[in-house]
């Protein structure tokens, strides 16, 4: 893909739908600020888009703080999402992805992984996108975006996830099989994602795959794909479609789970009472789960189990994983 | 009249039911049909697995089913008969051997599934488009027809939390 394509597939979309790029500009709302920086983004300037598409537009403006809430707006009958960020946003986000390998090592909890997700997802649109207008001294804001290790991000994102999904199948296995075979598709998924980022497709959109997979004439990983979204729809098949996405992974990275461990946090909304001599555990007072042993009480800044990835927790701590009373993340083993 | 033995599963359900389906079934299913529409049976299969398993965890949401759909764990399923399960499923895997000839057909059942679902969330009309000049409207109504009852009950608020999350 040249430098020139995404601006080109951009011009060619806005056109077929009687607009332009300065029509498109003088839409942004500019009560959030006065806009530093106006970048286009979206399937549609990496050709993966279709006639249902629409248009995001990343906007930096001037001021101290705001929200990342898209505004849409139309343009005919395109849709366009506005965000908005900040100077201060964009350049702390930046160091942060830059500076800080993926998984860490230490403590990892749900928050962080949504995070650490939205940057990829931001930072990404931000270095792939079609700069519509920009001021002097806005070219340092993303100029660091387009060096090599942001793709590198994303590739460290997706193998350490098919690792996060693979062994949330392993663990689920015998108590709900159903449920493991689509964790075993999510980790082909996510294998597939970090085998065509590391080929140059690294646009950080899973569901444009097979398109990824095709630009780059894989015809194997279209295979691959084709056999890990033919899920099971019984329990009695999900054992054979799990064995073969195992088989698929370890194809496609079979070293993936060194230097990796597990830790399991209590999940949002989940209360733990001491029950005579067990534990009642609910979550939301929605379900519940009674056991027999005792269990920590939840606090923040502790997991309540980790191992390294080829371990199983006790039998309690697996049931709490198997009723989705936990949230699982896999990070960098401590040297 | 509407009797219900679980106050808060019923809550949950319509609440937080018609936001998922607001939020996320509405684009997923858009997708789908672009791409139908586009030729790219791909897309079509990869978001059609993501309908329909959108779909089952909301209809889930009335028996057993969780309110956050993003652990590990998750059970899509919870809660469902293993037949309403298996013909869901099925559905989706059909999308994988899409082609022009059988495309429309199977899309017109796939749509017929989500306005199942959203039937069985009991609104008296269709919810609205989000993604339409009202959609953002339409969600911030929703949110206020159901704020006082999910907060009396201590579940989740219903404005998605991309909307409210401080990202700084």
């Amino acid at each position: 893909m040249t430098a020139d394509a995404p601006a080109a597939r951009l011009a060619e979309f806005l056109d077929a739908r009687g607009t332009t790029p300065e029509r498109l500009l003088a839409s942004v709302e500019t009560s959030f600020g006065t806009p530093l920086l106006v970048v286009a983004t979206g399937s549609v300037l990496h050709g993966f888009g279709n006639e249902r598409s629409d248009l995001d537009l990343n906007v930096v403006v001037d001021r101290d703080t705001v929200k990342v809430v898209p505004i849409p707006a139309f343009e005919g009958d395109l849709l366009v999402d506005t965000k908005f960020f900040t100077v201060s946003q964009l350049r702390e986000w930046t160091t942060e992805l830059r500076d800080g390998r993926w998984p860490p090592a230490g403590h990892l909890t749900r928050d962080g992984y949504r995070r650490r997700h939205l940057l990829l997802f931001h930072c990404m649109r931000f270095a792939e996108g079609v700069e519509l207008s920009s001021t002097d001294g806005s070219e340092p804001l993303i100029g660091d975006l387009h060096e090599p290790w942001l793709v590198g991000r994303v590739v460290e994102w997706w193998r350490a996830e098919q690792v996060r999904w693979s062994l949330a199948a392993r663990w689920l296995a015998d108590a709900k099989p159903l449920v493991a075979a689509q964790r075993w598709c999510e980790a082909v998924l996510a294998a597939l994602e970090c085998r065509v980022a590391r080929a140059g497709e690294s646009y950080f959109k899973p569901k444009w795959i097979s398109e990824k997979l095709r630009r780059l004439g894989d015809e194997e990983g279209l295979a691959m794909l084709e056999a890990a979204l033919r899920v099971p729809s019984t329990r009695h098949e999900a054992p054979a479609y799990s064995a073969r996405c195992e088989e698929l992974l370890q194809e496609l990275d079979p070293h993936r789970q060194e230097g990796l461990a597990a830790q399991l946090w209590y999940a949002p909304g989940v209360t733990v009472q001491p029950l005579g001599t067990g534990t009642l555990v609910t979550r939301r007072q929605l379900r519940g789960l009674e056991l027999e042993a005792k269990l920590p009480i939840p606090d923040e800044d502790e997991p309540i189990w980790e191992g390294p990835v080829e371990d199983t927790p006790d039998p309690d701590v697996l049931e709490l994983f198997v009723e989705d009373m936990t949230w699982l993340s896999v990070v960098a083993s401590e040297a | 009249m509407t009797a219900f033995p679980d106050l808060r599963r019923h809550v949950a359900y319509r609440a937080h039911g018609a936001l998922r389906l607001l939020d996320w079934v509405q684009a997923t299913l858009e997708d789908v049909e672009g791409a139908v529409a586009g030729g790219q049976f791909g897309v079509a299969a990869f978001q059609a697995r993501t309908v329909i398993l959108q779909c089952l965890s909301i209809r889930s949401l009335a028996r057993a089913g969780e309110i956050d759909w993003d652990g590990a764990a998750f059970d899509h399923f919870a809660g469902l008969e293993d037949d309403e399960v298996a013909r869901a499923l099925a559905l989706a895997r059909e999308a994988v051997d899409l082609d022009e000839a059988g495309a429309d057909e199977w899309l017109r059942r796939l749509r017929e599934y989500v306005a199942a679902t959203e039937a069985g969330l009991g609104y008296d009309a269709p919810l609205p488009i989000l993604r339409s000049p009202q959609g953002p409207f339409a969600i911030l109504g929703l949110a206020r027809r159901w704020s006082d009852a999910l907060e009396e009950l201590g579940l989740p608020a219903l404005l998605p939390p991309k909307w409210v999350a401080d990202e700084s």
